[in-house]
C-alpha cells in the first residue's frame, strides 16, 4: 500500500502566491476570459487545501496543482458560455492578431492546453502529462501540431 | 518560438485580479462542511440501527438527555444561532507582548416559512457586516440545524455518544444524522456523521461538527453561543438587503523613490531603513485598489422571458440566476474611485516565468518582510469590510499570518515568514524621515 506524502498549506500557499498570475493566464485561455479563469484558480486551491492529504508526492506538487487548475478551468468553462473565437479580445494593434488569435482559439483544446502549460507553466513534458492525463509521449506530439500550426499562421500573418 | 510567446501574451493579457489566499482558505473550510451536508443530504440515514447497538448510554438516561435538549431548543418559528466562527485572531501588545483572542461571530435569524435570513457578522464585537436576503444554497448548515437537529430530536433518532469538554464547558456529543457514504479517496463507505453538543448543565447547543468515522475534521468545529427558537414577533428581520460586492486589486511594478512614496501616501510613510534583518528593501511598488458594487436584481416582463431564453440557449452576456421561478439578474459591476498605497517588501527577488523578467518577482518562500500601508482600509482589506481596527500600539495576528496595526492614521499590513518576524518588523517600524529617510535597520 501507498501512503500519501500529502501536502501542508504552507506549500500550497507558497505555490499559489508564487505562480497566481500564471495560473490564472492558463485557466482564463481554458475558461474564456480572465474572470472565469480567476474563479477556476480559487476553487482549485480549495480543492487542494481540502484534498492536501491526498497528495501522493510520486510527483511534483506543482503538477498536481496544474491538474486542478486545468481541471477547474475546464468544468468553468463547460458551465458557462464559451466565448467563441471571433469574441476573444482584439488584438489589432500589432499587426498580426487576428488570424493567429482566431487559430490559437480555435486549436483543440489539448494543443491550447499544452502550449499555455509549455509557455506559462513552464513545464516539463512529464509534468504537463501529468497534468493533462496523458501520456508524456503525446506532449511531444501536441506541442509539435500546435507550434506548426502557428508557424504557418504568424508566416501568413507577417507577410 | 518567441513569436508564439508574444501571441499567447497578447491573447491572454498580465492579469489584473489579484491572489486572495485567505478567500481560498476561507472556502477550503466552508465547503467542507457544506460538502459533507452535500453527502448527508443526498442519502439516507443507514447507521443509526448499528449506532444504537453499541451506544454507551442507554435507556432512561439517553432520553432524558434528548428530552431536555429539545426543550432548550424550544418551539419557535424561527432559528437563532451565534456561531463563533474560526476566522478569528490575536491580538498582540507591542510592548507588554499580552495575546489577547478575538473572534468573528455570526448571528443568524432563519424564517424557514419566508426563506429570509437575516445574517449579522461581527468581529470582536463590532458589525463588520449586515444583510438580509433569501435562504440560498450555500446555507446548507444553516437548513440543517433547521431541518436535521430539533426532528431527529422530537422522533428520538438522534443519538447521545459520549462526554467531551469544549471551551471549557461540560458537554455530551449528540449524533444527529449518520451515513454510510462511498469516499472518493478510496472508494469504501465511511460513516459521515453531523453531530451536536449540548452543555450537561443547561443542555443548550455549543458547538455543531461533522465527523468521519467518528473522528472530527479538522478545524471543523462551529462554536455556537446561541442557539433557540423564538417566536416571529421576537425575532430581528430588519436589515440591508444583500449586495454582491466584488473587488479587484492591481499592483503595478513601479519603483517609486522615496519621495513619490511619500505623495502616494499623502504623508511620511513608515518602513524598515533600506535594509533590515540582513535582508534589502529589493522591491517598492505602488499598490492600486478599486471597488465595484454591483447588486442581485430581480426582473420580470421581458427581460426575464429574454433572459430565460438566453440560459436555455447558454448564450448569456450579464451573469443570471433562477430561484424558486424567479429571474435574478446581477449587472457588470462598475469600479469606484480608486486608491493607492506602497508596498515595501525586503527580502530576495526572482525571475517571473511568465515574463521572464530577471529579479521581479518576491521570493515569498524565503525569509522576507512586506509591508503594505495605506490610509484607505478598503486596500488594506482587499476590499473585504472591516470596521475593526487593532489599537494603536497592537498588532492584529490572523489566522493567515498576517499583521494589520494602524500607527498615525495610517493602516499597516505586515508579512513575513512567521509571527515572530511579523511583531519584531511591527516594533521596528519607523518614519521614512527619520535618519535622512534611509538609514539601515537591524
Amino acid at each position: 500500500m501507498r501512503l500519501s506524502r500529502g501536502a501542508s498549506v504552507a506549500e500550497l500557499e507558497r505555490a499559489y502566491r508564487a505562480g497566481f498570475p500564471r495560473f490564472v493566464r492558463v485557466a482564463a485561455a481554458v475558461a474564456g476570459d480572465e474572470e472565469s479563469g480567476a474563479d477556476a484558480v480559487h476553487d482549485a486551491f480549495v480543492q487542494a487545501v481540502r484534498r492536501r492529504r491526498s497528495f501522493r508526492g510520486d510527483g511534483p506538487l506543482e503538477a498536481w496543482l496544474w491538474r486542478m487548475v486545468v481541471n477547474a478551468a475546464k468544468k468553468r468553462a463547460g458551465r458557462e458560455p464559451v466565448a467563441e473565437a471571433e469574441e476573444l479580445p482584439a488584438v489589432h494593434e500589432n499587426g498580426f492578431g487576428d488570424p493567429v488569435r482566431t487559430l490559437v482559439a480555435s486549436l483543440p483544446e489539448r494543443q491550447r492546453l499544452a502550449l499555455f502549460l509549455r509557455y506559462y507553466a513552464d513545464l516539463d513534458y512529464q509534468s504537463i502529462a501529468a497534468a493533462l492525463g496523458v501520456a508524456p509521449g503525446t506532449v511531444g506530439a501536441t506541442l509539435n501540431a500546435a507550434h506548426a500550426a502557428l508557424r504557418n499562421s504568424l508566416e501568413e500573418a507577417h507577410r | 518560438m518567441k513569436d508564439v510567446q508574444e501571441t499567447l501574451d497578447r491573447l491572454v493579457p498580465e492579469p489584473a485580479r489579484m491572489s486572495d489566499w485567505e478567500a481560498v482558505l476561507r472556502e477550503a473550510k466552508a465547503r467542507r462542511r457544506s460538502l459533507t451536508l452535500q453527502l448527508a443530504a443526498a442519502t439516507g440515514i443507514i447507521a443509526l440501527a448499528a449506532l444504537f447497538a453499541v451506544a454507551p448510554w442507554k435507556g432512561s438516561e439517553r432520553v432524558g438527555i434528548l428530552d431536555r435538549a429539545l426543550a432548550a431548543v424550544g418551539d419557535g418559528p424561527v432559528l437563532h444561532v451565534v456561531f463563533r466562527g474560526g476566522w478569528g485572531g490575536t491580538l498582540v501588545d507591542l510592548k507588554s507582548a499580552q495575546r489577547t483572542p478575538v473572534y468573528g461571530e455570526r448571528e443568524v435569524w432563519f424564517d424557514p416559512s419566508r426563506d429570509l435570513v437575516h445574517q449579522i457578522s461581527r468581529f470582536g464585537g463590532v458589525i463588520e457586516n449586515e444583510e438580509l436576503y433569501n435562504r440560498n444554497k450555500g446555507d446548507r448548515e444553516l437548513t440543517a440545524l433547521w431541518r436535521d437537529y430539533r426532528p431527529a430530536l422530537e422522533n428520538g433518532t438522534a443519538r447521545v455518544i459520549g462526554q467531551d469538554v469544549v471551551d471549557g464547558v461540560p458537554v455530551y456529543w449528540i449524533i444527529v444524522r449518520a451515513q454510510m457514504l462511498p469516499d472518493v479517496a478510496d472508494h469504501k463507505k465511511h460513516e459521515f456523521a453531523q453531530q451536536v453538543a449540548v452543555s450537561r448543565e443547561t443542555f443548550k447547543t455549543v458547538a455543531m461538527r461533522y465527523t468521519r468515522d467518528r473522528h472530527a475534521l479538522e478545524n471543523d468545529t462551529e462554536h455556537i453561543l446561541r442557539f433557540e427558537t423564538v417566536s416571529v414577533a421576537d425575532a430581528n428581520f430588519t436589515g440591508p438587503t444583500r449586495d454582491s460586492i466584488t473587488g479587484r486589486a492591481m499592483m503595478f511594478g513601479s519603483q517609486p523613490t522615496e519621495e513619490s512614496a511619500r505623495t502616494i501616501l499623502g504623508r511620511d510613510p513608515y518602513w524598515l531603513g533600506t535594509k533590515y534583518e540582513g535582508m534589502p528593501l529589493a522591491q517598492t511598488q505602488k499598490a492600486r485598489f478599486a471597488i465595484s458594487q454591483s447588486g442581485e436584481r430581480l426582473v420580470t416582463g421581458e427581460r426575464a422571458a429574454e433572459l430565460r431564453k438566453c440560459v436555455r440557449t447558454r448564450s448569456c452576456k450579464a451573469s443570471v440566476s433562477i430561484r424558486h421561478g424567479r429571474v435574478y439578474e446581477t449587472p457588470k459591476p462598475q469600479f469606484g474611485p480608486e486608491q493607492t498605497g506602497v508596498v515595501f517588501f525586503y527580502g530576495t527577488l526572482g525571475d517571473d516565468p511568465s515574463t521572464f523578467k530577471k529579479d521581479s518577482i518576491p521570493m515569498w518562500a524565503q525569509p522576507h518582510v512586506e509591508i503594505t500601508e495605506t490610509t484607505s482600509l478598503e486596500l488594506i482589506s482587499r476590499g473585504a469590510p472591516m470596521k475593526y481596527l487593532p489599537p494603536e500600539g497592537s498588532v492584529l495576528i490572523t489566522a493567515a499570518q498576517s499583521g494589520l496595526l494602524v500607527r498615525d492614521g495610517i493602516y499597516i499590513s505586515i508579512a513575513a515568514t512567521d509571527e515572530d518576524a511579523i511583531l519584531a518588523a511591527a516594533r521596528a517600524l519607523r518614519p521614512m524621515s527619520a535618519n535622512g529617510g534611509s538609514g539601515a535597520g537591524g
